[in-house]
């Protein structure tokens, strides 16, 4: 039987409300276990405040909420869901800083590198692939697939510059500063852009679900031919092809990224790619 | 851009994640929503309930995985536990309908879900394939979407919908003989 010509994928943001409800279900059998504890607790606090209030007559003013979330010049921040529990946003470019409450789970996505945090302050800097967190207060994960095993813990004080085909460079904790914006000549436009602002693209594009669109902006990579990331972008390219359909234009750029130059590792995978479809 | 390629095999985020490790719980969710949600929307023809069928199923799948026998086959197996949570949801629904208490019209049936290249001839094959699977019993056209449709062997068929593989070949023979 021939396959259906039918189309179902979900977003990005079904991808994440679903993920989030599935997380909160895992939890709850773990949270129940100390149900009763905390629910005694809940009370006797309740109870205290209520005695401090009516005995002392506390007066109650509105504190000013402190900003979460606060931009440098020339930032570019996406909310990708927010919800009161959970807000996830999407660090384009430029640095920025967060200043998180108990009770809201901040997940910052930075290219490779996802951030999630309960209550700290810190900042993240982004330029490109290139990703710096300076951590102020609290503690936080870090999540790329440049760090070993994929995760570091990082406490009040440290700092962690990524960047793309290297490990992360990890200096001894140092006292928190933090930094001016970038100065507005570093967001000069590109009149050709970089192979890895095209990568970067084409992700998010794949992210959600516009396959077609990245296969057009992954060809713009045959304008800078003798960029060192060109032959990941013709495998990234033939990898999308693949996944449409597209078997005969995959092999081409198979072909072309091995020309370009790979990784080992990828070009041996390139190579069994085209030997499996190769006539 | 390495990520997917260098990601690890399904055998090592299984053994990651009974470890505890919640990030790989996340990424064996984020390899194979994609295919759970197709499976859940074409059986229950509905987004909604076709999401809590995919919230089910990975549920299930994260809290038992010490039972999973060979940890490189959680796709499939989370696959077969969607298609249980589907055939539980599609029972509710029959209840209900029966207590003329489920209102809610299909939102996601064949033709909702034409490619946005089918052409104008396959877009009306397929609607005139979802009206007939729309009036097939569950147990029929479930059993014969997974087999024809989504290729499933009849054990694992029969497994995920809790009957002998005699009852599955009858369904699907069934739907067949009702099908343009």
């Amino acid at each position: 039987v021939k396959p259906l010509p039918i189309e179902v994928r979900p977003s990005e943001a079904a991808v994440r409300r679903m993920w989030s409800a599935i997380e909160d279900r895992l939890e709850r059998p773990r949270r129940a276990r100390h149900g009763f504890a905390v629910a005694v607790g809940a009370v006797a606090v309740v109870a205290a405040v209520a005695a401090v209030l009516v005995l002392v007559r506390v007066p109650m003013r509105p504190t000013p909420a402190p900003r979460e979330l606060t931009l440098g010049e020339g930032a570019r921040v996406e909310v990708l869901a927010s919800t009161s529990r959970e807000v996830t946003v999407l660090l384009r470019e430029g640095l920025a800083r967060f200043d998180t409450r108990p009770g809201r789970r901040w997940i910052v996505e930075a290219g490779r590198v996802r951030i999630e945090v309960i209550e700290t302050a810190f900042e993240v800097a982004r330029d490109g692939e290139v990703v710096a967190i300076t951590v102020e207060r609290g503690e936080l994960l870090v999540r790329s697939p440049e760090l070993d095993d994929g995760v570091r813990r990082l406490t009040a004080g440290a700092s962690l510059t990524l960047r793309p085909e290297e490990r992360a460079v990890v200096p001894a904790p140092a006292p928190p500063v933090i930094e001016a914006p970038p100065p507005p000549a570093r967001r000069t436009p590109r009149k050709t852009p970089s192979v890895e602002r095209i990568l970067a693209d084409a992700d998010d594009l794949r992210r959600a679900g516009r396959l077609d669109e990245a296969v057009r902006v992954l060809g713009r990579v045959d304008a800078t031919p003798e960029d060192p990331l060109a032959g990941i972008a013709w495998f990234t390219r033939a990898r999308v092809l693949l996944e449409l359909g597209r078997d005969t234009e995959a092999v081409k750029d198979l072909r072309r990224a091995i020309d370009a130059g790979l990784p080992p590792a990828l070009e041996a995978r390139a190579r069994a790619r085209l030997a499996e479809l190769s006539p | 851009v390495e990520v997917l390629d260098l990601a690890p095999p399904d055998e090592e985020l299984v053994r990651r994640a009974r470890g505890g490790d919640g990030w790989a719980s996340e990424a064996l969710y984020r390899r194979h929503v994609a295919g759970v949600m197709r499976l859940a929307t074409l059986l229950l023809r509905r987004r909604a309930d076709a999401e809590d069928a995919v919230q089910d199923a990975f549920v299930t799948a994260l809290t038992r995985l010490d039972s999973l026998r060979d940890p490189a086959a959680f796709g499939g197996w989370v696959a077969r536990i969607a298609a249980n949570c589907a055939r539980d949801q599609l029972r509710k629904r029959r209840v209900l309908g029966w207590l003329g208490i489920d209102r809610r019209a299909d939102d996601a049936g064949l033709e909702q879900l034409a490619a946005s290249d089918a052409s104008p001839e396959q877009r009306a094959e397929l609607a005139l394939l979802d009206r007939a699977l729309a009036a097939l019993p569950h147990g029929e056209r479930v059993a014969w979407t997974l087999r024809v449709v989504e290729g499933w062997p009849l054990a694992e068929i029969a497994e995920a919908l809790g009957v002998s593989l005699a009852t599955t070949k009858r369904r699907i023979a069934a739907a067949q003989e009702k099908l343009p």
